[in-house]
């Protein structure tokens, strides 16, 4: 379940940071959440595989051929700062 | 009658007939849009008039040397989550409020080249989650058959199509929003099968779930852009490459004699409204009648559907909506002094609350202990009942199911039970979570509201499931053509009941 | 109290595909800032990955070579962090199903280092910080496939971690999944490390270290952290925990993090890629291309060609100088010559130019015909020399530089008769000096020889007939 805590753990986490009207708000609603999914934990099941592919794909490849990148200026074109072909951020520290 | 009045396939006649233009067409469309756009808000965006006439002459031409595709011509809307190269594309969310993508997703690019006109970007759920387009960034999308009611998660996708703002519209379905909104608007909607459209280019919470569908105004519609749409692209891991089919062929007679459909109108873990069973009750009548067998079906571990779909939708939304981090693309906080800050502030600021919910919920699904215990039962039940299904099939070729637990909610009613919302999905997520495709048409009118009903096939047959939707839709007399769409109408309406107009965008006066 | 270092590696090795691992932009090193870029590796929202089916491959050959099981079933997860250089905020990787498992690479001695995985996964982009606080990213490596191959703690030395990454790296470019280039970064090195006393009552925790650009800095760094680990040991203390960096300038580990509460990636399967599934006949398809490896090439040289280990080991270094070793030995006889003129020559030419076998200008047909002009007394081994200066640099066939120079051996004996007679005459003193029992006048009276006859003459004839010719004088 969600608490006070565990909340903010997860919302630093998630990189967000939570007002306390949101906190208050999100608290009782991601409860109710969990509680009502709660209810798969017991459901018997035959089925013991839990395979992430929807449709039993396999061994979908692509052949190791280079294709054309984008323009520069499309790299960039989104991008809210840039500087010499690079994209530029605030101190990251190691 | 108005051109925009039509069917797709009325107006391709119409073009081949040459007794209208495609500039015609298309300048009744727009104007359409002009006069009712203000209350609908289908559109987050509209392409430039003169643009898209200058593209409708252009595609003229082709016609007249006979150089086009299927749906030459034929005005179109996308859902904002489909990426379009040089027009932005929000996802109805701030985050992505000025991002203009630098590529077609592969269903643009084919209508495109299809020498479709695109008109524009319809609202929907911020990220694509909700059930009702009221979490939009930008403002809600009407309903243009009822103001007072929602129009589901396809919301603006639906709206247009519906109010005669676009001939049909693609829109994506991770939960049921298609069929959802189809069923709302009184449209056809179709979720294919899981790997049949390319999903390249389409910007999602739940990639393992969403597949980009389609909304029409009839069944011959629905199967004429399918054509459009469907097949293999390489730029998507998980699309298939199947035998290429003729979905308007597929619809033959609209024949559905001997086909075995097993009614599926129980066991979803919730009530469904007695109106709603009233409805697939007629329906199986009506198949009946038309020489399909019938039986009622139970789909053993259908209840733990949706939950398990959940767990599975809000896991994938923590890890796909982390790359919205301020620096490539999307919103950007000022002045953070550093990564960190840019981080947090671009995503507290960007992101809505169901959004943010989602995240959190999803980040503890994945968490080692508990939450991811119970991921894994998640995918576990998914596999499960994938069993369960293919089961049926085996002795089946149709389930006939409804599309929504109840009648479309009325606005703001729900704003915040989010569970509550989501569980407008009851009836549809079970197809998302299998990959199945499944289809939604009007199969009754309550209290002036339309239902639908939903059709869930095998994997890849869309063939199969159009056919039958056809029979029924002939047998009903072209559905769509009860509802005398009228948002003026439905405008004085509302005004006469409520005084005012319940939500706080700016919108233009009539 | 006796302790022991445990040292297990986690080694990233960049491979040799064309293109990145999800989509088709180049992988070529060195060029432009984020030209290398598309949708797909910029993680723009919308787009999906397709798996480049080489680098699976290059995933499993090295899996074959290094005695692993390969996965029936496998798949790809993924690992989510936010970083800057990290364009999705999740990196493609492998969790609970790795391509491969449970292999070893022995080494000289015998002993096996065991491989725990090797899964595949995807680079980052590169941050470059900048003086004024900001940092800068370059996403051209963000994508381009890598392999992580991860031991059992079994090394107990630095001597140990560096033989094994050195025979690593040999049997990588061996099978050519990857160039190895520490320098470029297509090689990258992580170390746990910790010390246990002989009867395991204490040990310290693990400790992780990063940023290990060198085999040179492993070894250091394992014996700066044992003796750390054994001193904080001794004092009743414990290390923590972490992970640290390598600073090389001060030749110590610096704490970088904690570890305890370490973070959790919440990996989950990649739902936008299928499953993969390797069938036998996938795997045969592979072995099959794989070449000899290094330790069974050496053993055969020792054994086909009477090589000493020594020469065998050097020989087989790398793949490109055993092929062309091998190709000199289809066409000339003499083995051991080939070999001493491999490694003193030729590797002498290469070690000087920096360049490398694949850059020789001449072939290996070239290479035994210079060989057996020498074999033949065709040409002394003087001139041999020049000429394979000349060859090096040029790559002119070694019969053309001898006529052109002129550097055919003489050996015909009248002519030499002419040489040593001359020579007896002009130097009486040094002839006498040799008939009085001074051996090293018959070196100067041959040298003058040789020199008279500008190095072409069979110095061995030379030293036979001015015996014999000194013999037969007069001189006193
Ligand atoms: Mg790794
Ligand atoms: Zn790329």
């Amino acid at each position: 379940m969600f608490s006070d805590t565990n909340i903010e753990e997860m919302a630093a986490r998630m990189k967000l940071q939570l007002t306390e009207e949101e906190k208050d708000d999100f608290l009782s609603v991601l409860n109710e959440m969990l509680v009502w999914t709660e209810q798969i934990d017991k459901a018997e099941i035959e089925e013991e595989k839990s395979d992430q592919d929807i449709l039993i794909l396999k061994n979908i490849f692509r052949e190791d051929v280079i294709q054309p990148s984008m323009e520069i200026q499309k790299v960039f074109q989104n991008a809210h700062d840039a500087k010499d072909g690079y994209f530029r951020v605030p101190n990251v520290l190691e | 009658m108005g051109l925009w009045e039509h069917t797709v396939l009325e107006i391709q006649k119409m073009l081949k007939a040459k007794t209208v233009s495609v500039r015609e067409v298309t300048e009744d469309v727009l104007d359409r849009i002009e006069q009712v756009e203000h209350s609908t808000r289908a559109y987050i965006h509209i392409c430039d008039r003169e643009e898209i006439l200058e593209k409708a002459s252009a595609v003229e031409e082709r016609i007249q040397n006979q150089n086009t595709g299927g749906l030459a011509g034929i005005p179109t809307a996308l859902q904002d989550d489909i990426c379009t190269e040089g027009i932005t594309t929000t996802c109805g969310s701030k985050m992505l409020e000025k991002f203009v993508p630098p590529y077609d997703a592969e269903v643009a690019r084919r209508l495109l080249e299809e020498d479709c006109i695109l008109l524009g970007k319809t609202n929907l759920d911020a990220f694509g989650i909700g059930a009702s387009t009221e979490n939009s960034a930008f403002y809600p999308t009407n309903n243009p058959l009822n103001k007072e009611r929602i129009p589901g998660g396809a919301g603006g996708a639906a709206a247009a199509v519906a109010a005669g703002e676009a001939f049909f519209a693609l829109a994506s379905d991770a939960a049921g929003a298609i069929r959802q909104s189809a069923s709302y608007c009184g449209l056809v909607g179709l979720k294919p099968t899981y790997g049949l459209v390319s999903r390249y280019g389409l910007i999602t919470h739940a990639p393992s779930l969403v597949q980009i569908g389609i909304l029409t105004k009839d069944v011959q519609d629905c199967a004429a852009v399918l054509n459009g749409i469907a097949g293999y692209d390489e730029k998507d891991g998980n699309s298939v490459a199947t035998e290429k089919i003729d979905y308007p062929e597929a619809l033959g007679e609209g024949n559905v004699k001997g086909i075995r459909i097993g009614i599926l109108s129980n066991d979803f873990g919730m009530e469904i409204d007695p109106k709603i069973q009233d409805g697939i009750e007629k329906a199986a009548e009506a198949f009946e009648n038309l020489g399909a067998q019938i039986e009622s079906i139970r789909v053993p571990h259908l209840q733990y559907g949706l939950p398990a779909h959940l767990v599975i939708a809000a896991a994938e939304s923590s890890s796909a909506l982390g790359r919205f981090d301020g620096i490539r693309y999307g919103y950007h906080s000022e002045n953070a002094a550093d990564i960190e800050e840019l981080f947090v502030k671009t995503r507290s600021e960007g992101f809505g609350k169901a959004e943010k919910m989602w995240m959190l919920l999803g980040g503890y699904m994945l968490q080692r202990g508990k939450g991811a215990e119970r991921y894994q039962k998640a995918l576990k039940l998914r596999a499960q009942l994938r069993k369960d299904f293919m089961q049926i099939f085996e002795s089946f070729d149709l389930i006939l199911a409804p599309v929504c637990p109840g009648l479309p909610p009325e606005k703001e009613k729900q704003m915040d039970e989010f569970l509550k919302v989501y569980q407008n999905y009851t009836c549809t997520a079970a197809a998302n979570l299998i990959g199945l495709p499944a289809l939604s048409i009007p199969c009754d009118i309550q209290q002036g509201i339309p239902i639908g009903v939903q059709l869930i096939g095998g994997f890849f047959k869309e063939g199969l499931i159009l056919q039958a939707a056809y029979a029924f839709e002939q047998m009903q007399g072209g559905f769509q053509r009860k509802f005398n769409c009228n948002p003026e109408k439905l405008d004085a309406q509302k005004k006469n009941n409520t005084g005012n107009e319940g939500e706080g965008r700016e919108r233009n006066e009539i | 109290m006796k302790y022991e270092v445990w040292v297990g590696l986690e080694i990233h090795v960049e491979l040799l595909t064309e293109s990145k691992l999800f989509c088709g932009c180049s992988t070529a090193y060195g060029a432009e800032p984020n030209t290398r870029c598309c949708p797909v590796c910029l993680g723009l929202p919308g787009t999906l990955p397709v798996l480049n089916r080489k680098a699976i491959e290059y995933g499993i050959r090295t899996g074959i070579a290094l005695d692993c099981q390969i996965a029936k079933r496998s798949k790809l997860d993924r690992k989510n962090y936010f970083y800057p250089d990290l364009p999705k905020a999740y990196q493609i990787s492998q969790y609970d199903q790795p391509l491969c498992e449970k292999g070893f690479l022995s080494l000289e001695d015998g002993k096996r280092i065991g491989i725990r995985r090797i899964h595949i996964e995807e680079d980052a982009g590169k941050l470059l910080h900048q003086e004024d606080g900001t940092t800068w990213i370059d996403y051209n490596r963000a994508g381009v496939p890598l392999i992580e191959i991860v031991t059992e703690p079994d090394i107990r030395s630095s001597e140990e971690a560096a033989e094994f990454l050195e025979n690593l790296k040999q049997i990588l470019q061996y099978i050519e999944v990857s160039d190895c280039r520490m320098e470029q970064g297509s090689l990258r090195c992580d170390i746990n490390v910790n010390v246990q006393s002989a009867d395991a009552s204490e040990r310290s925790e693990i400790v992780e270290i990063k940023n290990l650009n060198s085999f040179k800095a492993v070894a250091k760094a394992i014996e700066y952290e044992a003796k750390r680990h054994i001193n904080l040991l001794k004092e009743g203390k414990n290390t923590l925990k972490e992970t640290r960096r390598w600073d090389e300038s001060k030749n110590q580990t610096i704490g970088m993090r904690s570890k305890e509460g370490a973070e959790d990636y919440r990996y989950f399967p990649e739902p936008d890629l299928s499953a993969i599934e390797i069938d036998e006949e996938w795997i045969a398809e592979i072995r099959e291309t794989l070449p000899e490896l290094p330790r069974q090439r050496k053993e055969r040289f020792i054994k086909d060609y009477g090589l000493s280990s020594y020469d065998a080991a050097l020989l087989t270094a790398s793949k490109e100088t055993a092929d062309f070793f091998e190709e000199v030995a289809e066409r000339f006889h003499d083995k051991k010559m080939i070999s001493n003129w491999m490694i003193t020559e030729l590797y002498g030419r290469l070690n000087r130019s920096g360049e490398e076998i694949k850059d020789l200008k001449f072939s290996a047909q070239d290479f035994a015909n210079l060989l057996q002009l020498i074999d033949n007394k065709a040409i002394s081994n003087h001139a041999a020399k020049e000429i394979f200066r000349e060859m090096y640099e040029t790559g002119k066939a070694p019969s053309q530089i001898v006529s052109e120079k002129d550097w055919k051996q003489i050996s015909d004996e009248r002519e030499i008769q002419l040489l040593v007679g001359k020579v007896i005459e002009e130097n009486p003193q040094s002839v006498i000096d040799y008939k009085n029992g001074k051996d090293r006048a018959l070196g100067f009276l041959v040298g003058q020889a040789m020199k008279a006859s500008r190095g072409k003459a069979n110095p061995k004839i030379v030293s036979k007939l001015m015996k014999e010719m000194i013999e037969q004088s007069e001189l006193k």
